[in-house]
């Protein structure tokens, strides 16, 4: 049971907050 | 273990020296650490569960949290574990501030752990004895804190910073400093245990305040910068910066498997150890003010418990419906959720006016 609905707007948003690191992280590693 | 591999080979290729840009491997630490912990958690998470290490909920607490009855907990192992092994992958390990705060994050983990162990395992509700907890806490704090003292040579290294203020310093005594590393470390390991309570509440501000230390770590460890902005240098506290993203990775995707509906909680084993690494990377970073500032939340919700027993111990009143303060909001009509996020605003506030405190003095 890992994908509850009630939690899935934490989940998004933790996986939006890794994409934005990603994309940060362009910044330096280039 | 990899920086010094890294190391090696490039003496012979060149692209191998890139591993020795500190920012690369704090990025690579992050990423290493989620990974462990959503590659580990659900096996966790399932060994858990069928050991039946199941929370038991205090009975006194809101009435909508008996559903939480049976959730595993102990899940902050999964943390520590990910941590100690993103770090010593990551972090140059000839560096002593790493193998400070990891023994610290591994010291308060063991204590956590015997005490969440004999409460859900032995079914001893008291657990480990409160006595002997701060007692072990203060061992691992009062030698943190010994040992910083005897091995700094600068006088930066031990002055209390005033943030906000130019050059505003307070050179401490040696028992004044002790004094603090030991309050700072034993406080923060607390305060974080006493805020989780609700489902996600006291792991996102973690990742938060780690991951603004990770900034601090790195500005007071490069000449440059720290004398740019104004902060104090400590020479190698730059490698700080691997740990704390290595906790933000792993509290992240602890963050996946604790949000609301938890299925999972990290418990003491967790909770003690993290608010510990914090305390203690915020000492090696000169930051004591800064990192009160930036764990409000922390701070409030240990108030809020200290200011309940006191008035009910002098005037027999509760001040609050009841304490930690997150429970007062819920018997208050905020949903679970509701008080969760809120505390995650506030606490991204506070962390926002602590990161200024770099450029604003």
């Amino acid at each position: 049971m890992l994908w509850r609905h009630q939690n899935l707007p934490v989940r998004f948003w933790i996986i939006s907050m890794m994409l934005v690191l990603i994309g940060l992280s362009s910044l330096k590693l280039r | 273990m990899l920086l010094w591999l890294f190391q090696q080979l490039g003496q012979d290729i060149r692209a191998f020296n890139v591993f020795n840009y500190l920012t690369l491997r704090a990025v690579l630490a992050t990423l290493t650490a989620l990974t462990i912990s959503f590659i580990v958690g659900p096996a966790v998470i399932r060994k858990l569960t069928a050991l039946k290490i199941g929370q038991s909920v205090r009975s006194d607490g809101p009435q909508t949290h008996l559903v939480k009855a049976g959730t595993p907990t102990m899940g902050g192992a999964l943390i520590l574990v990910s941590v100690t092994v993103t770090t010593l992958l990551w972090a140059d390990l000839s560096n002593e501030y790493v193998w400070v705060a990891l023994l610290t994050l591994i010291g308060f983990g063991v204590i956590g752990w015997v005490d969440d162990w004999r409460k859900v395992v032995e079914k001893n509700s008291r657990g480990l004895p409160s006595r002997w907890k701060y007692f072990w806490q203060s061992v691992i704090g009062l030698a943190v804190a010994v040992y910083l003292w005897q091995t700094a040579t600068l006088p930066e290294q031990t002055a209390l910073i005033i943030p906000f203020l130019k050059y505003a310093t307070v050179t401490l005594s040696a028992v004044g400093f002790i004094l603090l590393t030991y309050f700072v470390i034993v406080g923060s390991s607390n305060a974080v245990n006493l805020t989780d309570g609700l489902d996600g509440l006291a792991i996102l501000p973690t990742v938060m305040v780690a991951s603004a230390l990770a900034i601090f770590a790195y500005v007071a460890g490069n000449a440059v910068f720290s004398k740019y902005l104004g902060v104090p240098f400590i020479p190698g506290a730059g490698e700080l910066a691997v740990f704390c993203a290595a906790m933000a990775g792993a509290g992240l995707a602890f963050l996946w498997f604790n949000a609301y509906p938890a299925e999972v909680f990290m418990g003491d084993v967790g909770a003690l150890a993290l608010g510990a690494a914090l305390g203690v990377v915020a000492v090696i970073v000169r930051q004591e003010i800064v990192l009160f500032i930036m764990c409000g939340v922390f701070v409030v919700e240990t108030l809020s418990v200290m200011v309940q027993v006191a008035s009910f111990k002098l005037t027999g009143k509760r001040v609050f419906r009841m304490a930690p303060i997150h429970h007062h909001y819920e018997l208050k009509g905020w949903k679970e959720n509701q008080v969760v996020v809120r505390f995650w605003i506030i606490s991204m506030m506070l962390v926002l006016i602590g990161l200024s405190s770099l450029k604003l003095r």
